[in-house]
């Protein structure tokens, strides 16, 4: 029985493994949470901005700002510092 | 592990492996017979059945045999029995024995090495099991066309088909793991799994 266990654990590594290799599934639920506010803020409102996504997603600043970055650097988010304001940025989706 | 424990841990080992190779293959059947001349492709190059020899062999070792070979006999009967009968029934023993020689063949090779970047010699690194896939795929295409050519003499030996077998065999396998993975780890980021031991 064990045994059975243990076997059916290594499968479950194995797939794990092949998962953080190719980086298929690799954002948390959090990431991907922020990700589609931005989505959908974007074709509701036109454009967002990080206050829009703090204020509709409930999470804290830090926690939408460390998801940004990390959607930024894989080339999923543009963002860009407004002209009007240099204090506000927009998030723009990569298509 | 005393002899009652190894008893139900084989049954279950088989009865799982026998269950979910059923589901692969319905699932595959679809695909390879059900409306392939609406959908203008050819299903079986894209062989998942034999991933699920593949996993079995590669995780469960010797012991998941009857599984397997029920699933090899039972699996075409079930979806399509005019095609699978007979010589493809000896064939797809063949078919086992290959990915048996494929997963010595690779313990072997490694156990040679000092400091292989693929070892020790464990399936969780799935570039072992990667290994295991083109060598099975590889000895499987030419095994299984022999057979047939062999026991069936109106069957001529195509290199083409030893081919098509051959890439069926590997996609197959590569895509039953990818879409393993893909719901494991959406299950798990969802909590509705687990996560593992590491």
């Amino acid at each position: 029985m064990k045994s059975f266990i243990q076997n059916l654990n290594s499968i479950l590594e194995m797939l794990e493994s092949v998962e953080h290799e190719i980086n298929l599934a690799g954002y948390s639920l959090t990431e991907k949470k922020v990700f589609f506010t931005i989505v959908q803020l974007t074709v509701k409102e036109g454009s967002c901005n990080i206050t829009d996504v703090i204020n509709d997603s409930n999470l804290s600043r830090s926690t939408v700002y460390k998801a940004i970055k990390k959607l930024e650097k894989n080339m999923l988010l543009n963002v860009k510092q407004s002209s009007f304001d240099k204090r506000e940025s927009y998030l723009n989706v990569i298509s | 592990m005393n002899i009652n424990s190894k008893f139900k841990d084989f049954i279950l080992t088989n009865l799982m492996l026998y269950l979910f190779a059923m589901g692969v293959w319905s699932f595959w059947s679809y695909f390879a017979f059900v409306g392939l001349d609406k959908m203008d492709w050819q299903g079986s190059i894209v062989y998942l059945p034999h991933g699920i020899r593949v996993l079995g062999i590669c995780f469960f070792g010797i012991k998941s045999l009857p599984a397997l070979m029920a699933a090899e006999l039972t699996g075409p009967l079930f979806i399509n029995p005019e095609q699978y009968m007979g010589v493809w029934s000896i064939a797809s023993m063949a078919s086992l024995a290959s990915v048996l020689i494929a997963r010595e063949l690779v313990k072997y090779s490694q156990s040679n090495i000092k400091g292989s970047i693929v070892g020790p010699i464990k399936f969780e690194n799935f570039r072992l099991l990667v290994l295991v896939i083109i060598l099975s795929g590889l000895l499987n295409s030419i095994s299984v066309n022999i057979i047939i050519t062999y026991l069936e003499p109106s069957i001529n030996l195509d290199p083409i088909v030893v081919g098509r077998f051959f890439i069926g065999d590997v996609l197959g396998s590569l895509v039953l793991i990818l879409f393993l993975s893909v719901t494991f780890t959406s299950l798990r980021l969802n909590k509705l799994a687990l996560p593992s031991s590491k």
